[in-house]
């Protein structure tokens, strides 16, 4: 009897993956029916905005000076080995523009800012906010949920730009000031080799990410219930699957600019 | 038909089950325009239930909602909207918004759903406030500062502004003084009997019950056990009504307690 007990909970943990994601589906079907139908909330999303975006920087740069910095050094490293240390500014701008800025800064914000809206919807969800709303006549989707999409999709691109252009001047300083590289040799090969391409796959990334990272804050505080303790496990839940979402996405945009 | 025949809210054959705890089953409830239900029963009997699954914020199982006749289970989108606009509720635990003012609170329905301006709303908010006893010096304070009762009041008061034409409280005088539940009481009273609202009241308050109900119907089992108008609540001859308002401790709803 023991295999098919072995069976039967692989089979139901297998069922109830599919009806998580159906449900998520559902969810973000739903949400993007709101994002396009009026009444849209402009003053709640610019707050949003602000709260996502503005007060994000701090570590959005401080991640991305250290991320080009070290970045510079390891390239001059692994470079040296034959004879490519001239590189280090080209690899620098491209791992930086394509690939860590935004991928690191929505990280940082899936810890900062998933957790925070999960935890706020969690809340009003168990406290019967979000019951009081609908009774007043407002559609949660659009009043809590559309504005934190849309400010989180938007603000995301405008931090990784922020993003990039702090990364590569730590990787300048790191090259300039340690390594002492030419800094008018160094700030050349960087301009030189950047394509708009990399630009543009680059702040698709982030926008796609911004849209992750509040999608699941806004749908595990959602679906939360059962208290504080049920808002503590949606807001470690929020960060957990935005986490995973972005590296997966990731892996799938790249793939797609790459073809 | 002409309109005064219709009831204004009409439940029928209402199911609601969690699991294996099957808590509605079977509520029928008819109140008419411009009256006033209170609903009594033990705690944990499902009052709370019925009235979210009348909302619409719980699906019930089965069973027929009608608001002014319209039906209204599986409403959704701007004709829900519609409806929910002609209801005001008090929730349990006041269910404020933390993220405002208490102002802001009491206006949210004026300034959202009606698209009032903000000025104007708020001097609706501050005397609606002001019907509930709360001083306006504390409008701009953050729900989180007022005590449970104050919340529960300024929950009252986000209700009545926009002067809905259903009035759904739960528990609207639990936790406040005898002043004031007779100050809450005179309120409800009068939003029905003077401005024709149709009120539908949870309570634990017989004093209370007795005061602001045209009719009085207890939940028990999942089922109007009896329903009938106020002033016949003492002498009705149903035993678990009898037990309820008299507060015994033996009778048919401990006797239930103990057969299971
Ligand atoms: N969301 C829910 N999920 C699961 N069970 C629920 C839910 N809401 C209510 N219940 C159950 O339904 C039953 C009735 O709850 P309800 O809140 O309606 O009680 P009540 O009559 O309002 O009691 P009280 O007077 O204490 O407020 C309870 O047994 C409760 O456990
Ligand atoms: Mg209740």
């Amino acid at each position: 009897m023991r295999e098919w007990n072995f069976l039967a909970i692989i089979g139901r943990l297998f069922i109830g993956f599919l009806a998580s994601i159906g449900h998520l589906l559902l969810f973000t079907a739903h949400t993007l029916r709101h994002l396009f139908t009026p009444p849209f909330f402009w003053r709640i999303t610019f707050r949003q905005m602000l709260r996502i975006g503005y007060f994000s920087l701090p570590v959005v740069g401080l991640t991305a000076i250290f991320t080009g910095a070290v970045l510079a050094l390891q390239i001059y490293v692994g470079g040296s080995r034959f004879n490519a240390e001239s590189f280090v500014g080209q690899v620098v701008v491209i791992s930086m523009v394509r690939e860590l800025g935004p991928v690191l800064a929505a990280l940082m914000l899936a810890g900062r800012v998933s957790s925070a809206i999960a935890a706020e919807i969690g809340t009003m969800r168990v406290t019967e906010q979000i019951d009081a709303l609908t009774t007043l006549a407002t559609n949660p989707f659009k009043y809590l949920v559309a504005p934190r999409l849309i400010a989180a999709t938007v603000t995301l691109p405008l931090l990784v730009l922020i993003a990039d252009i702090i990364g590569v001047m730590g990787g300048f300083l790191a090259a300039t000031q340690r390594l002492g590289l030419n800094a008018g040799v160094y700030m050349k090969s960087t301009i030189d080799v950047l394509e708009m391409e990399d630009v543009t796959s680059g702040l698709t990334k982030a926008a796609v990410f911004g849209f992750l990272i509040a999608l699941m804050g806004c749908y595990h505080g959602y679906n939360s219930r059962g208290g504080a303790q049920g808002v503590g496990a949606a807001t470690t839940d929020a960060v957990v699957s935005a986490s995973v979402l972005i590296l997966l996405f990731n892996y799938i945009l790249t793939d797609f600019f790459f073809s | 038909m002409h309109s005064a025949s219709i009831p204004m809210i009409s439940v029928h054959g209402l199911h609601k089950r969690f699991g294996a705890n099957q808590v509605l089953a079977g509520i029928d409830l008819e109140v008419e325009r411009g009256k006033s239900l209170v609903i009594i029963g033990a705690s944990g009997s499902g009052k709370s239930v019925t009235l979210k699954c009348i909302l619409g914020l719980i699906k019930p199982d089965s069973g027929s909602i009608r608001i002014g006749g319209q039906e209204v289970t599986g409403l959704s989108g701007a004709r829900r909207e519609a409806y929910l606009a002609k209801i005001g509720m008090l929730f349990q635990g006041a269910a404020l918004f933390d993220s405002m003012s208490v102002w802001e609170n009491v206006a949210f329905g004026l300034i959202q759903a009606r698209g009032m301006p903000v000025r104007q709303a708020r001097e609706k908010a501050l005397a609606a406030m002001e019907k509930v006893g709360l001083d306006a010096s504390i409008a701009d304070m953050n729900p989180a500062e007022l005590s449970a009762g104050m919340q529960k009041r300024a929950g009252l008061a986000r209700a009545i502004a926009p002067e809905p034409e259903i009035l759904f409280f739960d528990e609207p005088t639990t936790g406040l003084d005898p002043i004031m539940s007779g100050v809450i009481n005179e309120l409800i009273v009068e939003r029905v009997r003077d401005l024709g609202a149709t009120a539908l009241t949870i309570t634990h308050d017989m004093e209370s019950a007795r005061r602001i109900g045209d009719s009085i119907a207890l939940i028990y089992q999942g089922r109007i056990a009896w329903c009938g108008p106020s002033d016949r609540i003492d002498d009705c001859g149903e035993p678990h009504v009898d037990q309820f308002i008299n507060a015994r401790v033996e009778g048919p709803f401990t006797a239930d307690l103990l057969r299971r």
